[in-house]
């Protein structure tokens, strides 16, 4: 067999803009992304927090007492709840660390960048996909909760849309942290398989550390080095919880200072990918 | 000569270790080899020249442009990097459609490109199943595929005839050729060196981060007068060859390789030649096979290496 050159010519064609290429990587890392792993781990975030909030609302309008009704505060059950953020934690992982450490480790990010896109937004695309994952996991199911207790008549309208505000800026503030630590790891790792162990030690070992010195010291302002207590702080701020010890203002500032800074140094750590041997 | 690629004592360093070194070079049109043995650089000037690593001193420019920094030249330039660097995920044309899409082409010009290039490089119908099933021969070809989709002027192809069987070897020697005629220019670089002879005379010899010869590698052979070369001789009877080869004042070892092989170096590899065949008439000699190891790119490059 003789093989020929390709027919098309040389001229140049005409070519999409640069915010279209940015979008084909990242539909295609969302498509990458959609293991079986990460749907399971997505429908159970789904089950646990539409249960959570669902049944407390359920079980208020059987308290013949509740003179002024259920409150804003009932919401904040699914935050209470340490297996919400667990298995967030759990996908964070799933989804995020093979991001770009399968790129580094298979070397086609070479082949992404010898097109003319930038490292930028390379991480870009590969950050907003992540986010999106974390998003339906933060998000989407506290708010279609907030909608079907709604559409339950068990709140009233403003409760409802009061709430949705809440899950909605606690679940930025959340997506910030988790999608820059993610990207961080994923593209400081040899391997996806070291990134998702690290991306899980580091959140979940903040968590025990953070709970350890605490005990410990006393001093609650240890317990800012924790991500869970961050998001905890600003949750309880968000739906009037009464007794947080952390001031939320500075947990939320924790939480996005988190995402820039860590976002900024998968950035740097991109520009010098190849530090490695041939 | 128009330089397509101009390289003036470009460095480039990872911590404490050089990945160049003062590497210069001016590589012209067609098709150039690109030599050297692991770790001697091949690869990150490959990586410096699509724009992926920042030279940390020189100058390095790519179809007049600097490597550094101009995103839109990545247009005019096809890169076949070293590596598994596939989705397996993806069937190969789909992999292809993808990455021309990040090239800026709309989905049913990429889609249409993507199926001219599979075609080209002899995918078949391979490239529609998932890159998940194939060899290594099948990525190779689609990495190809993926640098010419686009109509790139300059092709970056770092070692891609790896994995491939001898077949497809020499198909694809052939495309590299033809693409060369029809006005692409190639930087190819190979450990495999009799396939980089096939292809063309230029070459860049590399090594340490240095370029240790570039040119004609017909002159640089010439650099090979001073050097003794090895020419293997098969005979059923390599003792009485060596009796009488010893005399000759340009041979300078005899060394018996197994039963019937004899390994001759000489100053004078022309006149051995030359004396050889009258040899073997008068003395009624039997010698079934003559060749010479030393007679490739291998050689030239490790004479002048040092």
């Amino acid at each position: 067999m003789s093989l020929h050159p390709p027919r098309y010519s040389l001229a140049p064609p005409t070519l999409r803009p640069h915010a279209s290429r940015v979008q084909v990587v990242f539909w295609a890392t969302v498509r990458e992304r959609l293991g079986a792993m990460n749907i399971v781990l997505l429908a159970f975030i789904f089950t646990v927090v539409l249960l959570q909030i669902i049944i407390p609302f359920y079980f208020a309008t059987l308290v013949p007492g509740l003179a002024n009704g259920p409150e804003l505060s009932f919401f904040y059950l699914p935050f209470a709840s340490q297996v919400w953020f667990f298995f967030v934690v759990l996908l964070t992982a799933s989804v995020g660390a093979g991001v770009i450490a399968n790129d580094l480790a298979t070397r086609s990010i070479t082949m992404y960048l010898a097109r003319p896109i930038t490292h930028l937004d390379y991480l870009v695309a590969k950050a907003a996909a992540v986010a999106v994952w974390i998003t339906i996991a933060v998000v989407a199911p506290t708010l279609l909760g907030t909608t079907i207790v709604l559409a339950l008549g068990y709140v009233p309208l403003p409760l409802a849309l009061q709430a949705a505000g809440a899950f909605l800026g606690v679940g930025i503030l959340t997506i910030v942290a988790f999608t820059g630590l993610a990207v961080l790891v994923s593209s400081a790792a040899p391997k996806s398989a070291y990134a998702a162990a690290a991306i899980f030690g580091l959140l979940a070992g903040a968590e025990i550390v953070a709970f350890v010195a605490w005990t410990i010291s006393g001093e609650p302002a240890v317990l800012y080095l924790s991500v869970e207590q961050d998001v905890l702080a600003t949750a309880q701020a968000a739906f009037h919880v009464p007794g947080g010890v952390l001031d939320p203002t500075g947990a939320a500032a924790i939480l996005i200072a988190l995402g820039a800074v860590t976002f900024y140094l998968a950035w740097r750590r991109l520009a010098t990918i190849d530090a490695v041997a041939e | 000569m128009t330089a397509i690629i101009s390289a003036v004592n470009v460095t480039k360093r990872y911590g404490e270790v050089l990945g160049l070194n003062g590497f210069s070079a001016e590589i012209g049109p067609g098709i150039t080899a690109l030599v050297g043995p692991n770790g001697a650089g091949k690869s990150t000037l490959f990586r410096l020249l699509i724009g992926q690593l920042r030279p940390d001193g020189g100058s390095l420019t790519v179809l007049d442009r600097p490597a550094w920094g101009s995103v839109g030249a990545h247009r005019e330039i096809g890169y076949c990097p070293e590596g598994p660097a596939v989705y397996d995920w993806m069937t190969g044309w789909e992999f292809v459609v993808y990455l021309l899409r990040l090239d800026g082409f709309a989905r049913a010009e990429a889609e249409r490109r993507a199926l001219d290039a599979v075609q080209t490089v002899g995918l078949g119908t391979a490239a529609h199943r998932r890159m998940h099933g194939y060899s290594k021969g099948m990525r190779q070809r689609v990495k190809i595929a993926q640098a010419l989709a686009h109509g790139p002027r300059l092709l970056l192809l770092d070692e891609p005839l790896n994995g491939l069987d001898p077949v497809g070897r020499v198909e694809l020697q052939g495309l590299f050729t033809r693409l060369a005629g029809s006005g692409h220019h190639l930087l190819v670089s190979s450990h495999v060196l009799y396939e980089l002879e096939r292809m063309t005379e230029q070459v860049v010899m590399i090594t340490n981060g240095r370029v240790v010869a570039e040119g004609n590698l017909h002159r640089l052979r010439a650099a090979l007068d001073a050097h003794p070369q090895s020419i293997t001789l098969r005979t059923p009877d390599p003792r009485r060859l060596a009796h009488l080869l010893a005399p000759w004042p340009h041979v300078t070892s005899l060394e018996f390789s197994g039963e019937d092989v004899l390994v001759v170096r000489t100053r004078s590899p022309d006149a051995f030649y030359q004396a050889l065949p009258e040899l073997v008439t008068r003395e009624h000699l039997a010698v079934r096979g003559m060749s010479s190891p030393d007679d490739d790119l291998e050689t030239v490059f490790r004479f002048l290496a040092g």
